[in-house]
C-alpha cells in the first residue's frame, strides 16, 4: 500500500518534483530516513511533517493511503 | 455619521455584520510591522475596512524593484521612505484612520514599549530574525499575531496566540528554531510572483477583521499555505510542541538579551 507526499516550497526544488506515490514505510522516522535516502538534498533542509492535514512531531505510525506534507518555513514578505 | 454610514454600507450591510461589527474595526489599533509586499496590502484593506489606529512600521525606502508588488507606491515615489508613502496614500483614501508610522527597523525594545498600545500584531516581514522576535514577544505580551509569508509562487498564513479548543499555537510550535541561512532563499535570492504576497496580504487582513469583529473563524491553531501555481489551500491543524517551551525566551528579560540577528544567521 502506498502514500502520498507533497513536497511545498523550496523542497520541490531539493527533491525535483512537487509530489511523489511511495510504498508505505509505516512511521514517520522511517519515512524521514527513506525520504533522506532517496533526495539527499533533504537533509540539510529544515521542514514540518503532516498526516492528513495534522502536524507530527512524534514518530507514528502512517495509516495506508495517507496523503503527507512536508513544509518549510517562509520568511519571505 | 451619515459619511460613517455611506463609506461602510456595504459592510454595515452584511448579515452578521452590521453597525456593530464596524463599530468595533473603528475603535481597533493594528500594527502592521513591514510596508512591503505583505504590509501594503494588509495596509490597504484595513484603512478601507475603517480600521481606528493603524500603526505602519518599516525603515526602508522604495526601490524600483518593490513596484511589482508592494502596490501602495508608485515610480515618482522612488527613494522615500514607505512609512511616509504610505501614511499619505492610506490618508488619502480614509481620512478617518489615524496612522501612526515608525521608521525605524523594529527591535526588541520596540516590542516591549508598543506592542501593549495596540489589539493585534501583523507580521508582514521579510525575514526570520523578524519573525521570531514579533512571534516571542507576542506569547511574552499576550497579543494575538497575524502571520503571513511568502516563498516564490507559494505562501502560509496563520492566527498565532489565540485560544481556540483551550490551546493557543505559536510559530515555534511549528518551527522551535529558524532556520540557518543556507537552509532557506530569500525573495530577493528565490523570486516571488508580485501577486502572491498580494494574496497572502488579503488574507492576513481579512483574519485582523474577524479577530476584530468575532465574525466567523480565525484560523487560529492552524497554518494554511496557498499554492498559485496549482490553486491548492492546504489547512494543516497545529498542535503544542513539546520543543517550544525549550527554545522560547521565557521572560521579557531573556527575550531582551536574545540576539535575534545571531540566531538566524
Amino acid at each position: 500500500m502506498s502514500i502520498e507526499i507533497i513536497f511545498f516550497g523550496q523542497l520541490a526544488d531539493k527533491t525535483g518534483c512537487s509530489n511523489v506515490v511511495v510504498d508505505n514505510p509505516g512511521s514517520i522516522d522511517t519515512l524521514s530516513m527513506v525520504m533522506k535516502m532517496q533526495y539527499p538534498n533533504l537533509a540539510t533542509a529544515k521542514f514540518v511533517i503532516a498526516v492528513n492535514n495534522k502536524i507530527v512531531f512524534d514518530n507514528e505510525p502512517i495509516e495506508e493511503n495517507a496523503k503527507l506534507a512536508f513544509m518549510p518555513p517562509f520568511s519571505g514578505g | 455619521m451619515k459619511e460613517f454610514i455611506l463609506r461602510y454600507q456595504r459592510q454595515i450591510t452584511l448579515e452578521g455584520f452590521g453597525m456593530e461589527a464596524q463599530e468595533k474595526l473603528s475603535k481597533a489599533k493594528v500594527l502592521v510591522i513591514g510596508a512591503g509586499g505583505l504590509g501594503c496590502p494588509v495596509l490597504q484593506y484595513l484603512a478601507a475596512a475603517g480600521i481606528g489606529y493603524l500603526g505602519v512600521a518599516d525603515d526602508d525606502t522604495i526601490q524600483f524593484s518593490n513596484l511589482n508588488r508592494q502596490i501602495l507606491f508608485g515610480q515618482e515615489d522612488i527613494g522615500q521612505y514607505k512609512v511616509d508613502i504610505a501614511a499619505a496614500k492610506l490618508n488619502a483614501l480614509n481620512d478617518r484612520v489615524k496612522i501612526i508610522t515608525y521608521q525605524e527597523r523594529w527591535n526588541q525594545q520596540m516590542c516591549i514599549e508598543h506592542f501593549p498600545n495596540y489589539d493585534i500584531i501583523v507580521d508582514a516581514t521579510d525575514n526570520f530574525a523578524s519573525r521570531y522576535m514579533i512571534n516571542d514577544a507576542c506569547v511574552l505580551l499576550d497579543k494575538p499575531l497575524v502571520f503571513g509569508a511568502v516563498s516564490k509562487y507559494e505562501g502560509q498564513l496563520a492566527v498565532f496566540n489565540v485560544v481556540s479548543n483551550d490551546i493557543a499555537v505559536n510559530y515555534r510550535d511549528i518551527f522551535p528554531t529558524p532556520p540557518k541561512n543556507d537552509e532557506v532563499l530569500n525573495c530577493a535570492e528565490g523570486g516571488v510572483l508580485g501577486v502572491l504576497p498580494g494574496t497572502i496580504g488579503v488574507m492576513q487582513a481579512t483574519e485582523v477583521i474577524k479577530l476584530i469583529t468575532g465574525v466567523g473563524a480565525p484560523l487560529a491553531n492552524q497554518m494554511l499555505t496557498y499554492n498559485a501555481l496549482n490553486n491548492q489551500y492546504i489547512t494543516i491543524q497545529l498542535i503544542k510542541n513539546s520543543e517550544a517551551i525549550k527554545t522560547s525566551p521565557t521572560t521579557l528579560d531573556i527575550f531582551m538579551q536574545t540576539n535575534y540577528a545571531h540566531l538566524c544567521s
